[in-house]
């Protein structure tokens, strides 16, 4: 037998080749093994640096802080889905007032306003779910954020610049959208007879002072829109117009 | 992590035919070889991953894996090299019959003449014939000179060319 020829009988070998499918379910199973090993790693990392933590006196404050951090999160983003009625409903009544506390005075009927907006949201799902015991303490809870929101509103001393205005109007619209879904599923919100009287003085308040200003033709017209809407008690719509004075 | 993974989903498709011949070779069995091949690419991943920079020779990292788990696999088994084989899911389908039974029987030959030679010859073979590996990359994979590779070469066909005439005459 020559070399040539011995090369050629052991060429023969080449023909072993592996399954094709093998070849495939092997390189899944590399590549998927390795996601669940570093899903794992990544669990037990966490677990071990639990442990250590426990094992040293020296860490237990750090770790008392966590777990009670943990608690708080934990908490506050549960409430922040709490419904008026659930058990963790009072903690975002609180994050609420605590962030109407913080908000500044120009700022507060907008925030206030967008509270009464999240009431009417709440009450949504509550009329969706059907879960009638809900439904009256969510409709008190709307129509006492509507009233502070007025009381606000009205205050003469309330500090409410064009900025301001601009978020009421983006919240006042939204109120009235919100109100008119909720209405659509059978809820009776009532008058909110406080805040249209707030709105009323607002938009007349602002009417006042655009008038005493000069206005390119433009804003005029819009101004005569507003004052329509305000006759036919749209505050929202006006509201609008006057936003349209000022950008101008 | 997206180019670890394609680099390497590149290297498996180069690599594991080789692969997966070399130890089949070396245990005679598909579904060993099956099993070895496969282990071989999940610890090629995992060391692949913790040094990918360090890894240089691409065919000495997966065939020294290989050999490594082949001869755990003798060892822990404590096994003796069986020479069989399962040629009816090696040789291609459309062979008729005829030309069928005399492949068989020449890989038959060749693949036992292959199994009674010592480890080096086999390999210094496998990679030079079947991988076509050059001198220099077969020097470079087994930390051994590229004369020492070809005296290596020339006394592994040597000693099949002597296995495949005492089969013969078996």
């Amino acid at each position: 037998m020559t070399e040539q020829e011995l090369i050629q009988k052991i060429q023969l070998l080449k023909q072993i080749k592996p399954k094709e499918e093998w070849v495939i379910s092997v390189k899944q199973r590399i590549f998927s093994e390795t996601i669940e090993l570093r899903k794992q790693s990544r669990f037990s990392e966490f677990i071990n640096v639990i442990n250590f933590m426990i094992s040293r006196p020296v860490f237990k404050p750090a770790l008392a802080s966590l777990i009670v951090l943990g608690v708080f999160i934990g908490t506050y983003s549960f409430s922040q889905v709490a419904l008026p009625g659930d058990f963790l409903y009072p903690v975002r009544k609180i994050v609420e007032k605590g962030r109407t506390f913080l908000a500044s005075e120009h700022e507060k009927s907008a925030v206030q306003l967008g509270f009464a907006n999240n009431r009417l949201e709440d009450l949504t799902k509550i009329a969706e779910a059907n879960q009638g015991r809900s439904l009256a303490p969510a409709i008190e809870e709307f129509r006492q954020n509507a009233v502070e929101a007025a009381q606000n509103i009205a205050r003469k001393d309330a500090n409410i610049n064009p900025k301001t205005v601009k978020e009421i109007a983006k919240a006042v619209k939204r109120l009235e959208e919100n109100k008119e879904k909720v209405e659509k599923l059978g809820v009776v919100l009532g008058e909110t007879e406080e805040l249209d009287n707030a709105l009323a003085a607002l938009v007349e308040r602002e009417i006042k002072d655009l008038k005493s200003r000069t206005l390119s033709e433009k804003q005029k017209i819009a101004l005569v829109e507003a004052e329509k809407d305000f006759e036919n008690k749209d505050y929202s719509g006006a509201l609008e117009d006057i936003l349209i004075i000022s950008n101008e | 992590m997206f180019d670890f993974k394609q680099t390497f989903s590149q290297l498996y498709d180069d690599y594991v035919e080789k692969i997966y011949r070399f130890v089949f070779i070396k245990v005679n069995s598909r579904e060993i070889a099956e099993d070895l091949t496969s282990e071989t690419f999940l610890r090629a991943w995992k060391r692949f991953q913790e040094n990918k920079d360090k890894i240089r020779n691409h065919p000495a990292f997966f065939y020294q894996i290989a050999r490594n788990l082949v001869t755990d696999y003798y060892r822990g088994k404590d096994k003796m090299k069986v020479i069989f084989a399962e040629y009816d899911q090696i040789v291609d389908p459309s062979i008729n019959f005829e030309d069928k039974a005399v492949f068989n029987s020449d890989l038959e030959g060749v693949k036992k003449a292959i199994s009674c030679l010592k480890d080096s010859y086999q390999e210094v073979i496998i990679w030079h014939y079947l991988d076509d590996l050059s001198i220099p990359e077969i020097a470079d994979l087994s930390k051994k000179s590229e004369g020492n590779v070809r005296v290596n070469l020339h006394r592994a066909l040597e000693a099949l060319k002597k296995e495949l005439t005492e089969i013969k005459k078996v």
